[in-house]
C-alpha cells in the first residue's frame, strides 16, 4: 500500500519548484514592499474600488521587495497569470508592479483594454511620470496620478471626497477608536440593563464620558458625550442598529465603504504595457 | 457497492486517460501558435510607419532602412498553418522573423544618433509600441513552449500515451529552437 501511495505521489507531482511565490490576491493594493503608509494604501484601494465599481478596469498595485531573480516583464506577466485580474469577458485587468531592490516599475495591461490604454500611454507613466515622483519617494502621488488618468480614460468621475483623504487619516484613526469604544459601552449597557431604558441611558451616558475623558476630550465634549450616551442608551442598541441600517443604503460609495472582496475574474493578459526604472 | 466501485474507477480512468485532455492540449497548442504569429504580425505591421518616420529625419540611413523593409517582406511571406506545425516550418518562420529583429535592432541603434528623431512624438509612440510588441512576442512564445510541453507530455508519457496510440494518433509538436543568429544578444537600445 505504501508503495502505491508513493507511485501516486510521483505520478501526480508536477514541477512545483521554480514557481513564483506571490500571495493570493486580497486587495487592490498589495504593498508587500512597504512603499506606502496605511492611509496611502487605503486611499489607492478606495480609488481602485471606485473605478472598478463604475465598470472601469480592475486595477491592482503590487509592490515587492525584489523580483526573485526574474526580469520585471516576466515577473509581472506571471503575476497576471496567477491573479487573472479583470473579467473573463472583458479582459480588463490592469497591474502595476513596483520593485524596491531593482527600482523598477511596470504597468501590465489586460487584453481587452489595450486600445484604451496603449503602450505609449503606459510608457509615459513608466518612463517619465513615475520616475519623476518615485525618485523623491512620492510613490503615492505617482500612483494616484496613474489611477486618475485611467479613470479619465474610461470617463469615470471620481468622488471629490477621495482627494483629501490622506490628510484626514490621523483624525480618522482616533475617530475609529472613539466609535469602537462607544459601541462597546452601548452594547454592554444594552446587555446588562435590557429591561430598563433609564438605567441603560445613565450607564451609557457615564460610559461615554469616561471614554471621552480617557481620550483627552474637553469638558464640553464630556457633557455632550454624557447626553449622547443617555439618548443612545434610552433608545437602545437594537433600535439604533435598525435605524442605521435603513439609512446606510443611501451611500453606496461612501468613504471607506469597501464592498466585497477583491479577486480576479479570469481576465487575460498578453504582455501589453511598458516598464521603466527610477 | 461493486457498481459504485466500477463507477469510481471508470471515472478516474476516463478523466485521466487523455481521451479529453489530449485534444484539449492539441487545441491549446494551435491557439498558442496562432497567438505567436499574431504578435509577430503586429510587429511587421508597425514597420511601414516606423520606417516612414525615421526616413523623415535620417533619410541618408538608406541601407539600414532598406534592410528593415526587405526583412519585413521576407517575413510576411512565411506563415505557418497552426494545424500543420512541423519543426522545419517553425525554423523557417523563426529565421525570417529573426531577420526582422536584427534589422529593427540596427535601425533603433542608428536612430539614437538623431536627437530630433528621438524627440519626435510619433517616433516615441512607435518606439513604445515596438517595445511592447517585442514583449508580447516573448509572452506568446513562452506560452507556446509551455503548451507544447504539456501536449508532448500527454502523448509520450504513460498512461495518456496509451490512449494516444490507440485513439488519437497524434504526433509530438515541434518546439522553438533558438537560431544561431538570435543567440548573440542583439544590441537594441530604447
Amino acid at each position: 500500500m505504501r508503495f502505491l501511495t508513493l507511485i501516486f505521489f510521483i505520478l501526480t507531482f508536477h514541477g512545483v519548484a521554480g514557481e513564483l511565490s506571490i500571495p493570493p490576491l486580497t486587495s487592490p493594493v498589495m504593498d508587500l514592499g512597504n512603499f506606502l503608509t496605511e492611509g496611502q494604501a487605503k486611499d489607492l484601494s478606495q480609488l481602485a474600488y471606485e473605478i472598478h465599481a463604475h465598470q472601469g478596469p480592475q486595477i491592482t498595485i503590487l509592490t515587492v521587495p525584489d523580483l526573485q531573480g526574474y526580469a520585471i516583464e516576466d515577473f509581472s506577466i506571471r503575476v497576471t497569470e496567477k491573479w487573472k485580474l479583470g473579467s473573463k469577458e472583458k479582459d480588463n485587468g490592469l497591474l502595476v508592479v513596483l520593485s524596491k531592490a531593482e527600482r523598477e516599475v511596470r504597468i501590465e495591461v489586460g487584453n481587452g483594454i489595450e486600445g484604451e490604454i496603449t503602450d505609449y500611454d503606459t510608457a509615459r507613466f513608466t518612463r517619465e511620470i513615475f520616475p519623476e515622483y518615485f525618485k523623491r519617494s512620492q510613490f503615492h502621488t505617482g500612483l494616484r496620478l496613474f489611477l486618475e488618468d485611467v479613470a479619465a480614460r474610461f470617463n469615470i468621475k471620481l468622488s471629490s471626497q477621495a482627494t483629501n483623504h490622506i490628510r484626514r487619516t490621523p483624525y480618522d484613526q482616533k475617530m475609529k477608536i472613539f466609535i469602537t469604544l462607544f459601541i462597546g459601552v452601548l452594547a454592554f449597557g444594552s446587555m446588562i440593563f435590557r429591561k430598563s431604558p433609564l438605567l441603560r441611558g445613565l450607564f451609557t451616558g457615564i460610559g461615554f464620558s469616561v471614554v471621552s475623558f480617557f481620550l483627552g476630550s474637553a469638558v464640553v465634549a464630556l457633557i455632550i458625550s454624557f447626553i449622547l450616551g443617555l439618548i443612545f442608551g434610552l433608545v437602545g442598541m437594537g433600535n439604533l442598529l435598525s435605524g442605521i441600517a435603513s439609512g446606510h443604503h443611501r451611500s453606496r460609495y461612501g468613504s471607506g465603504g469597501f464592498s466585497g472582496g477583491w479577486s480576479g475574474g479570469g481576465g487575460g493578459f498578453s504582455g501589453g504595457g511598458s516598464s521603466g526604472r527610477w | 457497492m461493486k457498481s459504485l466501485f466500477i463507477l469510481i474507477i471508470g471515472s478516474i480512468f476516463l478523466t485521466s486517460c487523455g481521451l479529453q485532455s489530449i485534444p484539449q492540449a492539441n487545441n491549446n497548442v494551435e491557439a498558442s501558435w496562432a497567438e505567436v504569429e499574431n504578435q509577430y504580425k503586429r510587429r511587421t505591421d508597425l514597420i511601414p510607419n516606423l520606417v516612414n518616420t525615421v526616413k523623415g529625419y535620417a533619410s541618408h540611413e538608406k541601407e539600414t532602412l532598406d534592410a528593415v523593409v526587405s526583412a519585413r517582406a521576407k517575413a510576411t511571406a512565411v506563415t505557418v498553418d497552426p494545424t500543420k506545425l512541423t519543426s522545419e516550418k517553425i525554423k523557417e518562420f523563426q529565421e525570417a522573423q529573426s531577420g526582422v529583429s536584427q534589422a529593427l535592432g540596427r535601425l533603433m541603434v542608428v536612430s539614437e544618433r538623431y536627437p530630433d528623431l528621438k524627440a519626435n512624438q510619433n517616433f516615441q509612440g512607435l518606439q513604445a509600441q515596438l517595445e511592447g510588441t517585442e514583449n508580447r512576442i516573448a509572452v506568446a512564445r513562452r506560452r507556446y513552449i509551455e503548451a507544447v510541453q504539456e501536449f508532448n507530455n500527454l502523448v509520450t508519457v504513460f498512461p495518456t500515451s496509451l490512449t494516444n496510440s490507440l485513439i488519437h494518433h497524434l504526433e509530438k509538436k515541434p518546439q522553438f529552437s533558438v537560431p544561431a543568429a538570435e543567440q548573440a544578444t542583439p544590441e537594441v537600445k530604447f
